[in-house]
Protein backbone atom coordinates (compact mmCIF):
# COMPACT_ATOMS: atom_id res chain seq x y z
CA UNK A 1 0.00 0.00 0.00
CA UNK A 2 0.92 3.29 -0.97
CA UNK A 3 1.47 4.13 3.11
CA UNK A 4 4.26 1.63 3.40
CA UNK A 5 5.53 3.09 0.18
CA UNK A 6 6.32 6.22 1.45
CA UNK A 7 6.77 5.19 4.69
CA UNK A 8 9.86 3.21 3.46
CA UNK A 9 10.98 6.69 1.44
CA UNK A 10 10.15 9.00 4.50
CA UNK A 11 12.00 8.41 8.00
CA UNK A 12 9.65 10.55 10.38
CA UNK A 13 10.31 10.68 14.08
CA UNK A 14 6.72 9.68 14.87
CA UNK A 15 3.22 9.43 12.88
CA UNK A 16 1.83 13.02 12.91
CA UNK A 17 4.18 13.67 10.14
CA UNK A 18 3.20 10.35 7.93
CA UNK A 19 -0.02 10.98 8.70
CA UNK A 20 -0.12 14.49 7.44
CA UNK A 21 1.29 13.38 4.38
CA UNK A 22 -1.41 10.64 3.71
CA UNK A 23 -4.18 13.20 4.13
CA UNK A 24 -2.23 15.81 1.88
CA UNK A 25 -1.89 13.78 -1.19
CA UNK A 26 -5.59 11.38 0.00
CA UNK A 27 -3.61 8.63 -0.03
CA UNK A 28 -5.90 5.70 -0.69
CA UNK A 29 -5.63 2.81 1.58
CA UNK A 30 -4.58 -0.10 0.22
CA UNK A 31 -4.07 0.33 -3.36
CA UNK A 32 -0.52 0.97 -4.43
CA UNK A 33 2.69 -0.70 -4.03
CA UNK A 34 6.84 0.91 -4.72
CA UNK A 35 7.55 0.00 -8.52
CA UNK A 36 11.22 -0.58 -7.65
CA UNK A 37 13.03 0.56 -4.20
CA UNK A 38 14.11 3.88 -4.09
CA UNK A 39 15.15 3.60 -0.41
CA UNK A 40 14.25 5.91 2.29
CA UNK A 41 15.29 9.19 0.57
CA UNK A 42 14.75 11.67 3.09
CA UNK A 43 14.35 11.83 6.93
CA UNK A 44 11.60 14.61 8.51
CA UNK A 45 13.07 16.38 11.81
CA UNK A 46 10.24 18.71 13.79
CA UNK A 47 12.01 21.86 15.57
CA UNK A 48 10.69 21.29 18.93
CA UNK A 49 9.64 24.62 19.38
CA UNK A 50 7.24 24.25 16.59
CA UNK A 51 3.01 23.82 18.14
CA UNK A 52 1.08 21.27 16.44
CA UNK A 53 3.83 21.01 13.28
CA UNK A 54 1.25 21.40 10.78
CA UNK A 55 -1.26 23.30 9.85
CA UNK A 56 -4.27 20.44 7.99
CA UNK A 57 -6.49 23.65 7.25
CA UNK A 58 -4.65 24.22 4.44
CA UNK A 59 -5.93 21.43 2.09
CA UNK A 60 -8.85 23.52 1.55
CA UNK A 61 -7.29 26.57 0.98
CA UNK A 62 -4.14 26.91 -1.05
CA UNK A 63 -1.96 30.26 -1.13
CA UNK A 64 -1.32 31.76 -4.10
CA UNK A 65 2.61 31.76 -3.64
CA UNK A 66 5.18 30.09 -1.40
CA UNK A 67 8.16 32.31 -0.35
CA UNK A 68 11.52 29.77 -1.52
CA UNK A 69 14.14 30.91 -0.13
CA UNK A 70 17.50 29.28 -1.61
CA UNK A 71 20.55 28.31 0.82
CA UNK A 72 22.88 26.72 -1.24
CA UNK A 73 22.24 24.67 -4.75
CA UNK A 74 20.32 21.54 -3.15
CA UNK A 75 19.49 23.27 0.27
CA UNK A 76 16.25 25.72 0.46
CA UNK A 77 13.76 26.78 2.78
CA UNK A 78 9.86 26.93 2.19
CA UNK A 79 7.77 29.76 3.91
CA UNK A 80 3.88 30.19 3.67
CA UNK A 81 2.79 33.83 3.88
CA UNK A 82 -0.66 32.77 5.31
CA UNK A 83 1.72 30.66 8.38
CA UNK A 84 3.72 33.38 9.55
CA UNK A 85 6.55 31.85 11.71
CA UNK A 86 6.75 28.35 10.41
CA UNK A 87 8.87 27.36 7.58
CA UNK A 88 10.16 23.89 6.21
CA UNK A 89 14.23 23.47 5.80
CA UNK A 90 15.07 21.14 2.92
CA UNK A 91 18.38 19.51 1.90
CA UNK A 92 18.05 17.34 -1.05
CA UNK A 93 20.57 14.18 -0.98
CA UNK A 94 21.07 11.16 0.10
CA UNK A 95 19.17 10.91 2.22
CA UNK A 96 17.65 14.15 2.14
CA UNK A 97 16.59 16.11 5.37
CA UNK A 98 13.24 18.04 5.53
CA UNK A 99 13.27 19.99 8.92
CA UNK A 100 9.70 20.88 10.10
CA UNK A 101 11.19 24.08 12.30
CA UNK A 102 9.65 27.87 13.49
CA UNK A 103 7.31 28.63 16.02
CA UNK A 104 4.27 28.74 14.63
CA UNK A 105 1.92 25.85 12.40
CA UNK A 106 3.99 24.94 9.49
CA UNK A 107 1.44 24.58 6.54
CA UNK A 108 1.47 21.40 4.57
CA UNK A 109 1.46 23.21 1.41
CA UNK A 110 5.15 23.68 2.35
CA UNK A 111 5.59 20.50 3.51
CA UNK A 112 3.87 19.24 0.23
CA UNK A 113 6.95 21.05 -1.79
CA UNK A 114 9.58 19.91 0.37
CA UNK A 115 8.32 16.31 -0.35
CA UNK A 116 8.06 16.74 -3.55
CA UNK A 117 11.23 17.92 -4.48
CA UNK A 118 13.14 15.35 -2.34
CA UNK A 119 11.12 12.66 -3.86
CA UNK A 120 11.34 14.13 -7.23
CA UNK A 121 15.86 14.10 -6.40
CA UNK A 122 15.02 9.86 -6.66
CA UNK A 123 13.03 10.48 -10.05
CA UNK A 124 9.83 10.15 -8.75
CA UNK A 125 7.72 13.55 -9.98
CA UNK A 126 4.84 14.66 -8.67
CA UNK A 127 2.59 15.75 -11.50
CA UNK A 128 -0.91 18.02 -11.65
CA UNK A 129 -2.97 15.52 -13.37
CA UNK A 130 -5.87 13.00 -14.35
CA UNK A 131 -5.04 9.47 -14.97
CA UNK A 132 -6.94 6.72 -16.74
CA UNK A 133 -6.09 3.28 -17.37
CA UNK A 134 -7.81 0.20 -19.13
CA UNK A 135 -5.61 -2.41 -18.35
CA UNK A 136 -3.12 -1.90 -21.27
CA UNK A 137 -2.48 1.43 -21.89
CA UNK A 138 -2.33 4.57 -18.91
CA UNK A 139 -3.02 8.19 -20.11
CA UNK A 140 -2.30 10.92 -17.91
CA UNK A 141 -4.16 13.81 -18.83
CA UNK A 142 -2.31 17.04 -18.01
CA UNK A 143 -3.75 20.76 -18.02
CA UNK A 144 -4.49 23.89 -15.92
CA UNK A 145 -7.07 23.89 -13.34
CA UNK A 146 -10.36 24.24 -15.47
CA UNK A 147 -9.33 22.63 -18.64
CA UNK A 148 -11.69 19.26 -17.90
CA UNK A 149 -9.16 16.85 -16.53
CA UNK A 150 -11.90 15.45 -14.17
CA UNK A 151 -14.50 15.93 -16.36
CA UNK A 152 -12.69 13.88 -18.98
CA UNK A 153 -11.83 11.43 -16.34
CA UNK A 154 -15.08 10.82 -15.36
CA UNK A 155 -16.28 10.31 -19.00
CA UNK A 156 -13.56 7.79 -19.32
CA UNK A 157 -15.06 5.84 -15.91
CA UNK A 158 -18.42 5.99 -17.53
CA UNK A 159 -17.01 4.15 -20.68
CA UNK A 160 -15.27 1.48 -18.29
CA UNK A 161 -11.91 2.95 -18.11
CA UNK A 162 -10.50 2.44 -14.41
CA UNK A 163 -9.46 5.83 -12.77
CA UNK A 164 -6.17 6.23 -11.43
CA UNK A 165 -5.46 9.95 -10.39
CA UNK A 166 -7.77 12.84 -10.23
CA UNK A 167 -5.77 15.62 -9.65
CA UNK A 168 -2.52 14.17 -8.76
CA UNK A 169 0.23 11.52 -9.50
CA UNK A 170 3.42 9.95 -9.60
CA UNK A 171 5.58 8.86 -12.09
CA UNK A 172 8.55 6.91 -12.12
CA UNK A 173 10.90 8.17 -14.78
CA UNK A 174 12.83 4.83 -14.40
CA UNK A 175 9.93 2.58 -14.87
CA UNK A 176 6.90 4.92 -16.10
CA UNK A 177 4.90 3.43 -13.20
CA UNK A 178 2.14 6.07 -12.42
CA UNK A 179 0.38 5.59 -9.28
CA UNK A 180 -2.43 8.01 -7.91
CA UNK A 181 -2.56 10.40 -5.05
CA UNK A 182 -6.66 10.41 -4.88
CA UNK A 183 -9.33 8.01 -4.04
CA UNK A 184 -12.37 10.31 -4.88
CA UNK A 185 -12.74 12.65 -8.15
CA UNK A 186 -13.82 16.29 -7.73
CA UNK A 187 -16.58 17.74 -10.04
CA UNK A 188 -17.81 21.45 -10.15
CA UNK A 189 -21.15 21.93 -9.93
CA UNK A 190 -22.62 22.24 -13.67
CA UNK A 191 -20.20 19.07 -14.39
CA UNK A 192 -21.55 16.85 -11.61
CA UNK A 193 -25.54 17.93 -11.95
CA UNK A 194 -24.65 16.30 -15.96
CA UNK A 195 -22.70 13.30 -14.94
CA UNK A 196 -23.75 12.49 -11.70
CA UNK A 197 -27.27 11.63 -10.92
CA UNK A 198 -28.63 11.85 -8.03
CA UNK A 199 -25.73 13.85 -6.42
CA UNK A 200 -26.10 16.47 -3.73
CA UNK A 201 -25.79 19.85 -4.79
CA UNK A 202 -22.82 21.18 -3.93
CA UNK A 203 -22.67 24.56 -1.74
CA UNK A 204 -21.36 27.54 -4.05
CA UNK A 205 -17.99 27.31 -5.14
CA UNK A 206 -17.84 23.99 -3.26
CA UNK A 207 -17.37 20.45 -5.69
CA UNK A 208 -18.80 17.78 -5.35
CA UNK A 209 -16.18 14.58 -4.31
CA UNK A 210 -17.50 11.09 -6.00
CA UNK A 211 -15.12 8.09 -4.98
CA UNK A 212 -13.66 6.11 -7.37
CA UNK A 213 -15.69 3.11 -6.42
CA UNK A 214 -18.64 4.53 -7.51
CA UNK A 215 -17.37 3.47 -10.85
CA UNK A 216 -17.48 -0.38 -9.96
CA UNK A 217 -13.60 -0.44 -11.49
CA UNK A 218 -11.55 -0.44 -8.72
CA UNK A 219 -8.33 2.02 -8.71
CA UNK A 220 -6.01 1.09 -11.27
CA UNK A 221 -2.15 1.72 -12.04
CA UNK A 222 -0.12 0.76 -14.16
CA UNK A 223 3.16 2.32 -16.58
CA UNK A 224 2.65 5.06 -18.52
CA UNK A 225 1.56 5.02 -22.09
CA UNK A 226 0.10 8.36 -23.32
CA UNK A 227 0.15 11.95 -22.13
CA UNK A 228 -2.88 14.08 -23.19
CA UNK A 229 -2.38 17.62 -22.78
CA UNK A 230 -5.54 19.29 -22.35
CA UNK A 231 -6.94 22.29 -24.54
CA UNK A 232 -9.70 24.49 -24.67
CA UNK A 233 -11.13 25.49 -28.18
CA UNK A 234 -14.29 27.12 -29.74
CA UNK A 235 -15.05 23.58 -31.27
CA UNK A 236 -18.45 22.13 -30.02
CA UNK A 237 -16.76 18.97 -31.31
CA UNK A 238 -13.52 17.09 -28.99
CA UNK A 239 -10.86 17.18 -31.46
CA UNK A 240 -7.48 15.06 -31.29
CA UNK A 241 -4.14 16.24 -32.74
CA UNK A 242 -0.66 15.94 -32.60
CA UNK A 243 1.88 17.31 -30.10
CA UNK A 244 5.16 18.06 -31.09
CA UNK A 245 8.15 16.48 -28.47
CA UNK A 246 8.63 20.50 -27.47
CA UNK A 247 5.27 21.05 -26.16
CA UNK A 248 5.15 18.22 -24.74
CA UNK A 249 7.86 18.61 -21.92
CA UNK A 250 6.81 22.24 -21.57
CA UNK A 251 3.02 20.38 -20.96
CA UNK A 252 5.37 18.15 -18.32
CA UNK A 253 7.38 20.77 -16.86
CA UNK A 254 3.62 22.91 -16.33
CA UNK A 255 2.41 19.42 -14.66
CA UNK A 256 5.17 19.35 -12.43
CA UNK A 257 6.24 22.68 -11.26
CA UNK A 258 9.89 24.91 -11.62
CA UNK A 259 12.36 22.50 -9.99
CA UNK A 260 14.01 24.23 -7.43
CA UNK A 261 17.03 22.07 -6.48
CA UNK A 262 19.96 21.41 -8.68
CA UNK A 263 19.73 17.91 -8.51
CA UNK A 264 15.80 17.96 -9.25
CA UNK A 265 16.77 20.39 -12.68
CA UNK A 266 19.30 17.35 -13.47
CA UNK A 267 16.53 15.01 -13.62
CA UNK A 268 13.53 16.99 -14.90
CA UNK A 269 16.28 18.15 -18.17
CA UNK A 270 17.46 14.22 -18.39
CA UNK A 271 13.97 12.60 -18.11
CA UNK A 272 11.20 14.63 -19.42
CA UNK A 273 12.47 13.57 -22.86
CA UNK A 274 13.13 9.87 -22.25
CA UNK A 275 9.45 10.01 -21.00
CA UNK A 276 8.79 11.99 -24.16
CA UNK A 277 10.31 9.00 -25.88
CA UNK A 278 8.38 6.47 -24.84
CA UNK A 279 4.70 8.06 -24.77
CA UNK A 280 2.30 8.59 -27.30
CA UNK A 281 1.95 12.44 -26.86
CA UNK A 282 -1.71 14.11 -27.87
CA UNK A 283 -3.16 17.33 -27.65
CA UNK A 284 -7.30 16.92 -26.87
CA UNK A 285 -9.41 20.49 -27.07
CA UNK A 286 -12.67 19.57 -25.62
CA UNK A 287 -14.71 22.60 -26.88
CA UNK A 288 -17.46 23.25 -24.09
CA UNK A 289 -17.61 20.99 -21.24
CA UNK A 290 -21.24 19.44 -22.29
CA UNK A 291 -19.52 18.28 -25.60
CA UNK A 292 -18.94 14.39 -25.22
CA UNK A 293 -15.94 13.09 -24.51
CA UNK A 294 -15.18 11.34 -27.81
CA UNK A 295 -13.06 8.34 -26.64
CA UNK A 296 -9.71 6.92 -25.86
CA UNK A 297 -7.39 8.71 -28.45
CA UNK A 298 -6.10 6.70 -31.62
CA UNK A 299 -3.61 4.22 -30.99
CA UNK A 300 0.15 5.11 -32.85
CA UNK A 301 -1.05 8.73 -34.25
CA UNK A 302 1.25 10.40 -32.85
CA UNK A 303 4.57 8.85 -31.87
CA UNK A 304 6.79 9.89 -28.57
CA UNK B 1 27.53 44.40 -28.39
CA UNK B 2 30.99 44.49 -27.25
CA UNK B 3 30.92 42.77 -24.13
CA UNK B 4 30.56 38.86 -23.12
CA UNK B 5 27.41 37.27 -23.35
CA UNK B 6 26.34 34.58 -21.09
CA UNK B 7 23.49 32.67 -19.70
CA UNK B 8 21.50 33.36 -16.55
CA UNK B 9 22.20 30.64 -14.01
CA UNK B 10 19.73 28.36 -12.92
CA UNK B 11 17.97 27.77 -16.33
CA UNK B 12 16.92 24.43 -16.77
CA UNK B 13 17.94 23.09 -20.12
CA UNK B 14 15.94 19.98 -21.57
CA UNK B 15 18.07 18.84 -25.09
CA UNK B 16 15.56 17.00 -27.31
CA UNK B 17 16.62 15.44 -31.00
CA UNK B 18 15.89 18.97 -32.50
CA UNK B 19 14.84 21.41 -30.04
CA UNK B 20 16.08 23.18 -26.93
CA UNK B 21 13.09 23.84 -24.47
CA UNK B 22 14.73 25.75 -21.40
CA UNK B 23 12.40 26.88 -18.04
CA UNK B 24 13.31 29.64 -15.94
CA UNK B 25 12.81 28.48 -12.49
CA UNK B 26 12.60 31.79 -11.18
CA UNK B 27 9.47 32.85 -13.20
CA UNK B 28 8.28 29.65 -14.36
CA UNK B 29 8.32 30.34 -18.09
CA UNK B 30 9.64 28.47 -20.71
CA UNK B 31 10.97 28.88 -23.87
CA UNK B 32 11.69 26.17 -26.92
CA UNK B 33 14.80 26.90 -29.39
CA UNK B 34 15.80 25.60 -33.15
CA UNK B 35 19.09 24.47 -33.99
CA UNK B 36 20.69 28.14 -34.13
CA UNK B 37 19.63 28.98 -31.18
CA UNK B 38 20.98 25.72 -29.66
CA UNK B 39 24.54 26.77 -30.68
CA UNK B 40 23.80 30.16 -30.03
CA UNK B 41 22.95 28.69 -26.26
CA UNK B 42 25.68 26.42 -25.92
CA UNK B 43 28.45 28.96 -26.68
CA UNK B 44 27.11 31.65 -24.03
CA UNK B 45 27.76 28.17 -21.64
CA UNK B 46 30.30 30.11 -20.11
CA UNK B 47 31.16 34.20 -21.27
CA UNK B 48 31.87 34.56 -24.66
CA UNK B 49 31.94 37.61 -27.29
CA UNK B 50 29.48 37.64 -30.18
CA UNK B 51 32.70 37.10 -32.15
CA UNK B 52 32.70 33.77 -30.76
CA UNK B 53 29.49 32.83 -31.01
CA UNK B 54 29.25 34.01 -34.94
CA UNK B 55 32.32 31.67 -35.39
CA UNK B 56 30.58 28.76 -33.47
CA UNK B 57 27.55 29.20 -35.84
CA UNK B 58 29.92 29.11 -39.07
CA UNK B 59 31.76 26.11 -37.73
CA UNK B 60 27.94 24.37 -37.74
CA UNK B 61 26.01 25.83 -40.53
CA UNK B 62 27.01 26.52 -44.19
CA UNK B 63 26.16 30.51 -43.43
CA UNK B 64 28.36 33.63 -44.25
CA UNK B 65 29.58 35.39 -41.47
CA UNK B 66 27.52 38.51 -42.05
CA UNK B 67 24.52 36.48 -42.21
CA UNK B 68 25.72 34.43 -38.89
CA UNK B 69 26.43 37.59 -37.48
CA UNK B 70 22.81 39.08 -37.79
CA UNK B 71 21.37 35.86 -36.49
CA UNK B 72 23.59 35.55 -33.40
CA UNK B 73 22.95 39.35 -32.65
CA UNK B 74 18.60 38.75 -33.11
CA UNK B 75 18.92 35.30 -30.93
CA UNK B 76 20.84 37.25 -28.00
CA UNK B 77 18.43 40.11 -28.06
CA UNK B 78 15.71 37.66 -27.48
CA UNK B 79 17.24 35.77 -25.09
CA UNK B 80 17.85 39.30 -23.22
CA UNK B 81 14.50 40.49 -23.46
CA UNK B 82 13.49 37.42 -21.96
CA UNK B 83 16.14 37.60 -19.61
CA UNK B 84 17.56 34.13 -20.11
CA UNK B 85 20.87 35.78 -21.10
CA UNK B 86 22.60 39.09 -20.42
CA UNK B 87 25.66 41.03 -21.82
CA UNK B 88 28.31 41.89 -19.29
CA UNK B 89 29.79 44.76 -20.23
CA UNK B 90 33.28 45.58 -21.52
CA UNK B 91 36.03 46.27 -19.41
Amino acid sequence: MILSFFSRLIDVPDGEALEALRRLWNIPPGGVSAGRSHGVVATVAVDPRTPGHLDPRDRAARPDGLEITPVSGDSFRVADPTRPGGAVEVRVGAPSLVTVLGEAPVSLTALEVAMSEVLAATGLIRLHAAAITDGRRTLALLGPSGRGKSTTALRAARAGWRLVAEDGLFVDLATLEVRGCDEAIRLRPAAAEALVGGARAPEPGERLLVPFDRFGNGIGHGPLTDLVHLRRSADEEPRWSSMTDAETVMALFEASGAPISVTVRTVFARGFPEVVRQTHNMALSLGSLTSAFGGPPPAGTSGG
Amino acid sequence: MDGRWERKPDVVTTDLDDELVLLDPSTGSLHTMNDTGRVVWNAIAHPATVESVVESITATFDVDEATATADVCRVLAELAAVDLAREQPSS
